[in-house]
């Protein structure tokens, strides 16, 4: 006799421990198999494009940390590029190289704390995250003794940069750039090859090469897909185009494809460091401006390769002291977008760890 | 005298299981803590001994909160049910042996009861507290605690198989299933005889107390509590407590079963309780050392990994066992080494088969 | 490429190791933070603006250069003709601390603080009025976009070296000593077991 059953429909979220924050899923499940998922978004809606148009180009520079709050460097970076972009304002070596210090710093500690989560998505308890708190707190320490401030930066400023670097930042930089390998090593140690995360991973979450690239996604979760497809290499801003660096692809598309993907752009990042300690310039940090940047009237999209993947940002100016639109292109939202296709006919548990493994920040999906 | 014999004892277990179960709770989050590189709670008292006091104080405050669509009954019942099996276990634990100790001599075993189906009574009580999670599942009315009893159902029932098994292997060596006996005949610990024996039973009794990696049934990052979602204040605690005694129950039976109970290795020195709360003590860190490192499994990977390895496995090792139990006595160490080489040999085997016959997926 | 050898249980074994090393061998790197505590950044745009009442002119610029309108300056004109803040209300529980004020102060009147713990119980007392707002007490500029403090401030700590000074330390520059230096950063940290782990 067959049993009759029916499906279960389970909210996850918006107060659910691993959604990253309050991101909600409406998951219709089979036992534990999942049939549908539609990811319900805009608990974090702040309308920070809205408040972009009542706010002068500098203000807007803080509500930008507010987006993805794991990498409020590059959002800097991001928005003040579009700006420079649009006002056509050139920005003096000394400070290009120091953007590419400190968006590299972010994108490790971004990493981090994207490999962590995703492994205490997967039910460890806590050890290989906090063994990456342990890096992330000394970077912070560093933009703390640049900026004053550990997690909502505000560094970036239209033509430059706020502040120089202290003269204690770059031996300080220069000692976590030699250690930093060997710490990376201890987390391939602790997880590249553990059977469990290889039994969880491969296989599980897999997004395709087409579909990548169909629905837009970019950052670790394109390359994970294996499209080797880096706005760095692609459109090179700042000085990326004098610095040596590999862009990992994964082969699958599957999860442990995309945590490779990090774990070794933690490596590149590295590289990219002392490289540009290296060739560090002396000079100014800030183009002489008006205190109210007033650009010509027209319209820019600037884009740099957040940790996240492709963060843009597109600003229109009528000649005004604020924009007249700004638009962000948030990669966390887009790549969340393809999760209802890596997932359904997965398990509830595998829902989770892909979900970790595409590294949202509710901050930058809801806006 | 039956019934002195009785009431001491009654308060003895509950004083050990309690006790222990409260400095075990303050262990975890202190060892675990150093496993992560910080030092876990040290504010209440010296070195935080008093935590787990103001814990409990706090959770005796809290409000009982009986959600309205529940099953009242059976939602009241079941931290009752999933907590007195865990502590029953200790009915026939042996503490120490008849005979000289270190501190002091016995006349008969010191257990309450010390059953000649002891190892049996074990397992079909541990088996009760499965009852307990199922019904807090059901009666909580809530769809993550009802994904978290399923959960409980298939992994205790599986591993329940091979531990028992596994277990089956020191039951044919000693010839008893009285822990006293057991004990008494653990000339060398049973973990040397029986090195593959220990691996699964640990395993399964891993999964069994729901710990990492094997804690489906709670599963924080994925069901939230499982069955401990609509539970509050005391209910919680009776859960929380149950799982701890549960864990403390595994510790020991470990050390009765495979290292020995109360006797010190080869006899060097005297027996006594002390060498069997040292033994609890180790068994439960490596528990922890395990949790601290490994990420959980998945829901059909434990399944297959159940009936895929463990069983098999289980299965070879009592045919080895039967099969060195007909060769003539004498020869301890030869078969020790022989069993050590043929575990290792057989996890590694078994293990690159179940990788190539499809891994942990059930399909 | 990621690799794909077949695993026999090596890896949880590697991993069981890395872990245990961690247990016996590494210091804890936590601070125990009641009593023991790091020395924040000289530029921290700490938890209070300190405002300077000589040197304001209340000509506003603070005002309108916070993005969230939080400061409310009232001002009136001086028989001398200058002018004078009457009321200067900053409402911290709004304020972002994003330093753009400062940043924008002509005259280094006003002044990130130092201090971190500004916890109240009300949010009226997050309304900070002028005569508050003057250095006192632990209320003390920091160094952010004010150069002339940075150089006598200490040094920060930073986890990098093991929570030690972050001060360049040469000859003809001595680490200035002050309170907040020699407070304890705990002396469990040891710099060569650092270094240890980062050279493979």
């Amino acid at each position: 006799m067959a049993l009759k059953t029916e499906p279960i429909v389970v909210n996850m979220g918006p107060q659910h421990p691993s959604t990253h924050g309050v991101f909600r899923m409406r998951v219709t499940f089979d036992g534990e198999i999942i049939k549908d998922l539609e990811p319900v978004m805009g608990y974090l809606h702040r309308g920070v494009e809205k408040l972009a148009e009542s706010r002068t180009y500098t203000q807007f520079i803080p509500l930008t940390d507010r987006l993805d709050y794991l990498a409020s460097m590059t959002n800097n970076l991001a928005y003040v590029l579009a700006v420079e972009k649009l006002g056509n304002i050139e920005v003096p070596p000394r400070a290009q190289y120091l953007r590419v210090i400190m968006a590299e710093m972010m994108r490790i500690s971004s990493h981090l704390m994207a490999v962590g989560f995703m492994i205490n998505d997967m039910g460890a308890f806590y050890t290989p995250l906090l063994y990456m708190y342990r890096e992330r707190e000394k970077l912070l320490d560093l933009f703390e003794m640049v900026c004053g401030q550990r997690l909502t930066y505000n560094y970036m400023r239209i033509g430059g940069l706020s502040h120089d670097v202290p003269p204690e930042f770059l031996p300080a930089l220069k000692k976590f750039v030699s250690e930093m390998p060997g710490f990376i090593d201890e987390y391939d140690q602790l997880l590249k090859e553990n059977e469990i995360l290889l039994a969880r991973t491969k296989g599980v979450g897999i997004l395709s090469k087409e579909l990548a690239i169909n629905s837009s996604a970019s950052g670790p979760v394109l390359r994970g897909s294996g499209v080797k497809w880096d706005i760095r290499k692609a459109d090179p801003y700042l000085v990326y185009d004098k610095l040596n660096f590999e862009i990992p692809t994964g082969t699958v598309g599957d999860i442990y494809d995309r945590y490779w993907v990090r774990m070794v752009e933690m490596r590149q990042s590295v590289r990219i460091l002392e490289q540009a300690i290296e060739q560090l310039p002396a000079g100014e940090i800030r183009t002489a401006l008006p205190h109210l940047v007033r650009p010509p009237c027209g319209e820019a999209y600037g884009h740099i390769e957040a940790p996240k993947g492709e963060l843009g940002f597109y600003i229109i100016s009528d000649t005004g002291v604020a924009p007249y639109r700004c638009h962000i292109r948030a990669p966390s939202l887009i790549n969340l977008t393809a999760l209802k296709d890596m997932v359904v006919g997965l398990m509830l548990a595998d829902a989770i760890i892909t979900l970790g493994s595409i590294d949202i920040v509710l901050g930058e999906v809801d806006r | 005298m039956d019934w002195l014999h009785w009431i001491i004892y009654v308060v003895i277990i509950l004083a050990f299981v309690l006790t222990l179960v409260m400095s075990f709770i303050l262990i975890e989050r202190r060892v675990v803590g150093r496993f992560q590189l910080r030092l876990g709670p040290n504010r209440v008292g010296p070195q935080g001994i008093l935590q787990p006091v103001a814990d409990a104080v706090k959770i005796l405050l809290k409000e009982d909160i009986i959600p309205s669509k529940v099953d009242r009954v059976v939602h009241l019942l079941a931290p009752i049910v999933t907590f007195a099996p865990a502590v029953l276990i200790f009915a026939v634990i042996p503490f120490q042996q008849a005979g000289n100790g270190l501190f002091f001599d016995l006349k008969s075993t010191a257990s309450m009861v010390d059953l000649d189906v002891g190892v049996l009574f074990i397992f079909a009580i541990s088996s009760i507290s499965v009852v307990g999670l199922v019904m807090a599942g059901w009666a909580s009315n809530n769809k993550y605690a009802l994904l978290g009893a399923m959960r409980t159902i298939a992994q205790m029932v599986s591993y329940e198989i091979p531990m028992v098994l596994a277990v089956l292997g020191i039951v044919l060596i000693a010839g008893s299933l009285s822990l006293a006996d057991i004990v008494d005949k653990q000339n060398i610990p049973f973990i040397l005889l029986q090195p593959l024996g220990f691996f699964i039973y640990f395993l399964g009794a891993t999964a069994e107390m729901n710990r990492s990696p094997f804690d489906l049934l709670e599963a924080e990052s994925e069901i939230v509590a499982g069955v401990n979602i609509e539970y509050s204040g005391m209910k919680f605690a009776m859960f929380f407590l149950g799982e701890y005694a549960y864990a403390l129950a595994v510790s020991t039976i470990t050390s009765v079963l495979f290292l020995g109970g109360a006797k010190f290795p080869w006899g060097l020195l005297p027996q006594s309780f002390i060498w069997l709360l040292v033994k609890i003590l180790l068994v439960f860190f490596v528990i922890l050392w395990i949790r601290s490192t490994l990420p959980r499994v998945r829901v059909d990977q434990l399944m297959g990994f159940a009936w895929k390895f463990l069983l098999p496995l289980s299965l070879i090792n009592l045919f080895l066992v039967a099969a060195e139990g007909m060769l003539p006595s004498g020869f301890t160490w030869p078969i020790v080494a022989l069993n050590v080489t043929l575990a290792v040999a057989l996890v590694v085997i078994w293990a690159n088969r179940f990788y190539r016959v499809g891994g942990a997926k059930v399909a | 490429m990621p690799d794909n050898r077949i695993s026999l249980g090596q890896g949880i074994l590697k991993g069981l190791a890395l872990t245990i090393k961690h247990f016996i061998s590494r210091p804890i790197i936590t601070v125990q933070y009641p009593e023991e505590r790091l020395v924040t950044s000289r530029r921290i745009r700490g938890c209070d603006l300190v405002w300077d009442s000589e040197r304001c002119t209340a000509c506003c610029t603070c005002a309108k250069s916070c993005p969230q309108g939080n400061i409310h300056i009232e001002t009136k004109v001086r028989p001398d003709n200058t002018r004078e803040a009457v009321v200067f209300e900053i409402d911290h529980g709004r304020s972002m601390f994003c330093g753009l004020c400062v940043e924008s102060c002509p005259f280094d009147a006003i002044h990130m603080g130092r201090s971190y713990e500004r916890a109240t119980y009300n949010r009226d007392s997050l309304v900070i009025p002028k005569e508050k707002l003057v250095a006192q007490g632990d209320r003390q500029p920091s160094g952010y976009f004010r150069p002339q403090f940075e150089e006598t401030l200490p040094p920060q700590s930073l986890l990098i070296y093991g929570g030690k000074s972050s001060e360049v330390k040469t000859p003809e520059n001595p680490p200035p000593q002050s309170p907040a230096t020699a407070a304890p950063v705990s002396e469990k940290k040891e710099p060569a077991e650092r270094e240890k782990v980062g050279v493979k």
